[in-house]
């Protein structure tokens, strides 16, 4: 019972997810709700079907697919959103303190040069 | 038997199934015997879909953020809001699996989570490097 209780909180943090991501209106807030959010959700489906599944092969699946959720989807966020904020053109706003501005002002990071073609 | 079932509510394996409220019967040469309640698996088989109707819940959160989050996929500008809406749907697909496994006890689709999450994050690593070379 347990586990189908996990597996319903999962799914509807999932959904707060995709809601957050239709309303909210700043590039870096859609990626951030998506990455925590939907990472929770997941987990909790997860956990909720490893409390419910019986076969060693489904269990190992479900754990394994979960690591790999746990340490890709912060690298692949972090990744998309360094190369948002080096990107020309997109407008983004920054709150309170825009630790990313001053690192790169001190070790001169540019936007990469666009390739020329030859 | 007293309040036993009078209809056919299914046949599986030549063995006709008979439905009353959240009871199972099934036909056997004695009679009709009770096969399995709702919400216990049927000796010696797998669920059959919906059977647990606690899971009913958790397939239409699934089902409602893979189409928001195709929408967003769909309709916005940027790549990067693109990319993001991909992967939301990645994600609710693979709760979606999960779900379907536990609903039917057959754990035959998980090995696919495990693919979805290699191939999402190195197709979000692609993007990310044309996006840094290339802007919007």
């Amino acid at each position: 019972m347990i586990g189908e209780a996990l597996l319903v909180v999962g799914a509807t943090f999932i959904l707060l997810a995709a809601v957050g991501i239709l309303r909210f209106s700043d590039v870096f807030v859609r990626m951030q709700i998506l990455s925590k959010a939907s990472t929770f959700g997941l987990l909790c489906v997860l956990a909720g079907g490893l409390m419910t599944m019986e076969s060693a092969n489904d269990i190992t699946s479900l754990l394994i697919a979960g690591l790999l959720h746990l340490v890709t989807s912060p690298v692949g966020s972090n990744l998309l959103a360094r190369a948002t904020y080096f990107a020309e053109g997109i407008h983004h706003h920054i709150d309170t303190v825009d630790e990313l501005a001053k690192l790169s002002a001190d070790h001169a990071l540019e936007p990469r040069a666009r390739p020329t073609a030859n | 038997m007293g309040d036993g079932p009078s209809e056919i509510a299914g046949r599986e394996g030549g063995v006709d199934y008979y439905s009353v409220g959240h009871r199972h019967w099934k036909m056997h040469a004695q009679g009709l015997v009770l096969a399995h309640e709702q919400g216990q698996r049927p000796a010696g088989g797998h669920w059959s879909r919906g059977q647990r109707g606690v899971l009913q819940p958790s397939h239409q959160p699934a089902r409602l953020s893979r189409g928001q989050l195709g929408e967003q996929a769909m309709s916005r500008l940027l790549q990067q809001d693109r990319i993001t809406g991909v992967n939301g749907m990645l994600t609710a697909g693979m709760a979606g699996v999960v779900v379907h496994a536990v609903d039917t006890g057959t754990g035959a689709f998980l090995p696919v989570l495990v693919v979805v999450g290699l191939v999402g994050f190195v197709g979000t690593g692609m993007i990310a490097r044309f996006i840094e070379g290339h802007g919007r």
